[in-house]
């Protein structure tokens, strides 16, 4: 016998990178950026939802894989260069376990940073076979993740609309794709940066799509005044629902100042190895035109506004994440206790946010709130 | 290897975009012929001529060329090509023509501009919904053979009276308005890594 939800909270995880790749080069400095986001978001999002799978745990995400980010995905040039920048970020690493032989807190670190770029190579290749984009599916297909779509190259549609057929183009083409992919048309789709304009419905209606995600004041500001404000979908008049951001979720988790991803003992995104080592050790690791870049190699954490930052504790981090994950989990189920009563069916929190925002930005954010909400 | 997008087209065109509520971007392209008939339209009318963006408010009517509810112009320089125009309010609906007006007030249209339309700056003062019933024909298909339906909006729920209830919902929607309002200053991970350095 089940018993209606008090609420919902539908948690969006964005995945989208803008579309590089450059054969003509060696290497790529901006190629960087999906390499980084393959480490140090979608695998381990990939390895924390199929743990759940696997304990027997019940839960439901939707995620976006805009096709940019999906086609870059499937790329064997992309995906070999990917194996190449782990190869030799693993080299790095096991370089750092020797050189900082006689520093406990340091050596701790680069251990770890060892064993988890080993992890990561060993998921990639032997778990996911080289394919992140099925994996991804797979959980699609088990029920517990809904893919949605983006614009097709992320185009902002309001302003593309000054030339209809490149709206048209976008979503059309962006749906296509999707079927392509996944072999099933999409459901629904994130607009790009969440831009929205009356009539943008009757295209989405008219590639199949039932539903979209938007910003707050698009349902806020809606005319007529939406009775629920953000906390139940609305129809537009083509019968396509569009749903809403919530503000407070966000700002837990988004505010520089207020947001958990500022926690003084969060590792430091900025204090990489690739600028703070000697140049002549870090140079094989960097651009290979010298200029110094980010490894994905850090030791420092946030500490707070000051220069002098302290050693990063990954135990440390783990428990502020688990506390942060629980005080969510805790503040949206107040939320929802006192939305339900005023409403006459289950408000939903929609709680949007950049997937690299967790495990970039937010070093273990990824681990400890996806396994929470789980 | 890459190719630089063409700096003109060879067709003389004006196009508004909504940036937000208060304002409004353009940008132009005017061939040497368009503006060799803008000599020819003005004659010596054309010395000490100033070029201008005139915008026209027609919110809510079929515009004629005429009838806008008021006019204002912008003095551009043509050279510029593009411009960011500030409203003083929202929800309303402007073309604009480029042109030029002679020391006379005598105005030579160039061009006219697309319409385009400035959404809400906060909560709407309507609040009275309309329902409508989409009938699914799987989980979340809706059967486009049944035609959408409006019906009667569902009675208020909980112990509150519909206007207790207006007013805390109100209340509510202000409170996330003003969060959207704060929020609007930057929620990229670029602006959050600003505060986190």
């Amino acid at each position: 016998m089940t018993t209606q939800p008090t609420g919902y909270l539908c948690l969006v995880l964005h995945c989208h990178l803008p579309y590089v790749r450059h054969p003509e080069h060696e290497h790529f400095l901006e190629e960087n950026w999906l390499y980084e986001a393959i480490t140090d978001t979608y695998i381990p999002l990939l390895r924390v939802l199929n743990g759940l799978v696997r304990d027997g745990v019940d839960f439901r995400l939707t995620a976006t894989l805009s096709p940019p980010l999906i086609s870059m995905l499937r790329d064997p040039l992309l995906i070999s260069r990917y194996e190449r920048h782990l190869n030799r970020l693993i080299e790095l690493a096991s370089k750092e376990v020797h050189r900082t032989a006689s520093q406990p807190e340091f050596h701790r670190l680069a251990t770890m940073y060892v064993e988890r770029f080993l992890q990561t190579r060993y998921a990639f290749a032997q778990e996911y076979g080289r394919d992140l984009v099925g994996a991804f599916g797979r959980l699609q297909e088990l029920g517990k993740l809904e893919i949605i779509t983006c614009g097709a190259t992320h185009g902002f549609l309001p302003l593309l609309n000054v030339t209809p057929s490149a709206v048209r183009a976008q979503l059309r083409t962006a749906v296509a794709h999707y079927e392509e992919v996944f072999s099933r048309p999409p459901h629904g789709i994130w607009l790009p940066e969440c831009g929205y304009y009356p009539g943008l419905d009757e295209v989405l209606r008219d590639v199949g799509l039932q539903f979209f995600f938007t910003e707050s004041h698009g349902l806020l500001y809606a005319d007529p005044r939406p009775r629920y404000g953000v906390h139940a979908p609305v129809f537009c008049p083509t019968g396509v629902a569009a749903f809403a951001r919530d503000l407070d979720s966000s700002k837990q988790v988004w505010s520089a100042e207020e947001g958990y991803p500022g926690d003084p003992a969060y590792r430091d995104y900025y204090r990489d190895i690739g600028w703070d080592l000697d140049y002549d050790y870090i140079k094989p690791y960097i651009h290979v035109d010298g200029k110094r870049i980010n490894t994905g190699i850090k030791y420092l954490r946030i500490t707070g506004k000051t220069d002098q930052k302290q050693v990063y504790d990954r135990a440390w981090a783990l428990e502020r994440a688990a506390d942060h994950a629980g005080n969510f989990m805790f503040n949206r189920e107040r939320q929802v206790e006192w939305l339900a009563p005023v409403m006459d069916r289950p408000p939903i929190v929609v709680a949007p946010y950049d997937a690299e925002l967790f495990g970039h930005w937010w070093f273990p954010g990824g681990t400890r709130a996806t396994t929470r909400c789980g | 290897m890459t190719s630089e997008l063409p700096d003109r087209y060879g067709r003389t065109e004006l196009v508004l975009m909504v940036v937000d509520p208060l304002l409004l971007f353009s940008y132009w392209e005017v061939t040497p012929e368009s503006l060799r008939q803008a000599q020819h339209a003005l004659g010596t009318e054309m010395e000490g001529a100033r070029a201008v963006l005139r915008f026209y408010d027609i919110s809510l009517i079929h515009f004629d060329g005429t009838n806008a509810h008021h006019t204002f112009d912008i003095d551009i320089g043509l050279e510029a090509r593009n411009w960011y125009v500030h409203l003083w309010t929202a929800e309303k609906s402007y073309c604009a023509e480029m042109g030029f007006v002679a020391r006379t007030g005598r105005f030579h249209s160039i061009t006219r501009s697309n319409v385009e339309h400035t959404p809400r700056a906060g909560v709407s003062a309507r609040d009275e919904e309309r329902w409508m019933r989409v009938r699914f024909l799987r989980r979340r298909k809706p059967d486009s053979a049944r035609p959408l339906e409006f019906v009667p909006s569902p009675p208020f729920a909980g112990h509150l009276s519909p206007e207790e209830l207006r007013a805390l919902l109100e209340r509510r929607a202000r409170e996330q308005a003003r969060l959207a309002a704060e929020f609007a200053g930057g929620t990229s991970p670029g602006s959050l890594t600003q505060g986190l350095r």
